[in-house]
């Protein structure tokens, strides 16, 4: 029987550092979301876009637990930083609440019919949403295959950006209003949005 | 209780009744980490499950464990989780062998175990497979009825087929004989198993809602696995020694 007791008490004490240092490795990793899925259960937000898509990620919840999170929106024009942004940032807590994984949308969609596309992104539906108005413009969206965190580093998660057609000219400026809403008027050609998402200096707590 | 005492008395004893919880515990959290990409922490908040410890006692049944949702869809874990699943009925079996061993003062050691879980493998596969597809079916079929009807349903099934693995490891059974043997000396001395099994419920619950806060933290999953292994060995080991009590009477 002791020797029995020995094999165990063994197999457990290899395993104890085993588990220990594979959990440091997942720590301070750069975290990876896995390939997104279509989440057909998101399908009520784009019960009017016939041709929408929603792309749901995951990302495991004691990465991210204490951390806090920026989303903020570079606008470039001709590869120049014309405004920054800011859309919301805080704790991730809400995110996450009781559940095993923070969950990520990106959703995009285009209503041909009434001539107008958005697209939105967020830990939750409908968090935002912009939505160009004008059949003028054409935006171009994709939602990343992956997406790899890395503290204090933004991400993009989407890009918006729009088809060469006919512009009216005018002097490249912000084109956010007040409210945060997009202004088509305010709109270049070669305007380009990256909507970018950054974990903050609690992420990774093993130094 | 004089029960619970014994068991007590039989893991201090005995250590490989709670070491073996403890390789299994620390396996399904290594293997836990391997699909999921993170060590499966409690969730915040306060949780009960209260349960009684029929095999090995492993974390995941006093707290809330992982959600596999993400990796179920693929072939791969499913093909994983059955391997998994016939290993451990291949222990239990062993297990449940070892403590009616243990109880009776005779000492285990690695042969011994494996003969054992060779041994019951077979009988403790068909029962649980008998309860994997016999048992949901039958209950949604009578909660279609009415709720009611279901859970006295559950409850009959309980009177019958709690002893029913235990009878025939202890004993060494077969299916049809110890399905009767464990049904007859549950029916007959229900007023004497039933508070036994209340208060393992208790005991179990009472440690579901000291460990799930401390399975919130690295450390504490760690601790709540030792603490859960040796207590929820002794919740175990006292049921055989009720049943062989019961079952001595009888003889």
């Amino acid at each position: 029987m002791r020797k029995f007791n020995l094999i165990l008490a063994v197999i457990a004490l290899a395993l104890l550092p085993l588990t220990c240092s594979y959990n440091l490795y997942l720590l301070r990793r750069p975290f990876l979301m896995q390939r997104p899925e279509v989440d057909q259960s998101a399908r009520a937000i784009l019960n009017k876009i016939p041709g929408g898509r929603v792309l749901k990620y995951q990302i495991g919840r004691s990465l991210l637990q204490g951390a806090s999170y920026k989303l903020y929106i570079d606008h470039y024009h001709d590869g120049e930083l014309v405004e920054r942004h800011d859309r919301s940032s805080g704790g991730i807590d809400s995110w996450i609440g009781t559940q095993p994984f923070a969950q990520l949308y990106i959703y995009s969609g285009t209503d041909r019919e009434a001539g107008d596309c958005w697209f939105g992104f967020g830990p939750a539906y409908g968090t935002l949403r912009f939505k160009p108005a004008d059949d003028y413009y054409h935006p171009v969206f994709e939602g990343p295959d992956k997406l790899r965190f890395e503290k204090n580093k933004p991400l993009t998660l989407a890009v918006l950006a729009f088809s060469d057609q006919v512009w009216p000219s005018s002097q490249p400026g912000p084109a956010f209003d007040k409210k945060g809403a997009l202004k088509p008027e305010a709109l270049q050609h070669g305007d380009i949005f990256l909507v970018q998402l950054e974990f903050t200096d609690s992420l990774a707590p093993i130094e | 209780m004089a029960e619970l005492k014994a068991g007590f008395d039989v893991v201090r004893k005995h250590h490989w009744l709670w070491l073996l919880p403890v390789v299994l515990s620390l396996g399904g959290l290594f293997l836990n980490m391997l699909l999921l990409g993170e060590w499966p922490l409690s969730p915040p908040g306060l949780h009960f499950k209260a349960t009684i410890p029929a095999s090995i006692p492993e974390i995941g049944n006093i707290i809330p464990g992982p959600n596999l949702g993400l990796a179920s869809g693929s072939f791969g874990v499913f093909v994983l989780a059955l391997v998994v699943t016939l290993f451990k009925t291949f222990l239990n079996a062993g297990y449940l062998a070892g403590g009616v061993r243990a109880l009776k003062g005779e000492s285990v050691d690695m042969p011994t175990f494996w003969a054992d879980c060779q041994h019951f493998f077979k009988r403790s596969l068909l029962i649980g497979l008998l309860l994997l597809f016999a048992a949901p079916v039958s209950f949604a079929v009578l909660a279609a009825i009415h709720p009611i009807v279901a859970l006295v349903a559950a409850f009959v099934a309980i009177i019958y087929l709690f002893f029913w693995q235990i009878a025939i490891v202890y004993e060494d059974l077969g299916l049809r004989e110890g399905f009767t043997r464990g049904h007859t000396i549950m029916r007959e001395n229900l007023s004497e198993i039933v508070p036994l099994l209340l208060i393992i419920l208790l005991m179990s619950g009472v440690a579901s809602l000291i460990l799930s806060p401390l399975a919130r933290y690295y450390w504490g999953h760690l601790l709540a696995i030792l603490i859960w292994s040796f207590v929820g060995a002794s919740l175990f080991i006292a049921l055989i020694h009720r049943y062989s009590e019961l079952a001595g009477q009888r003889q």
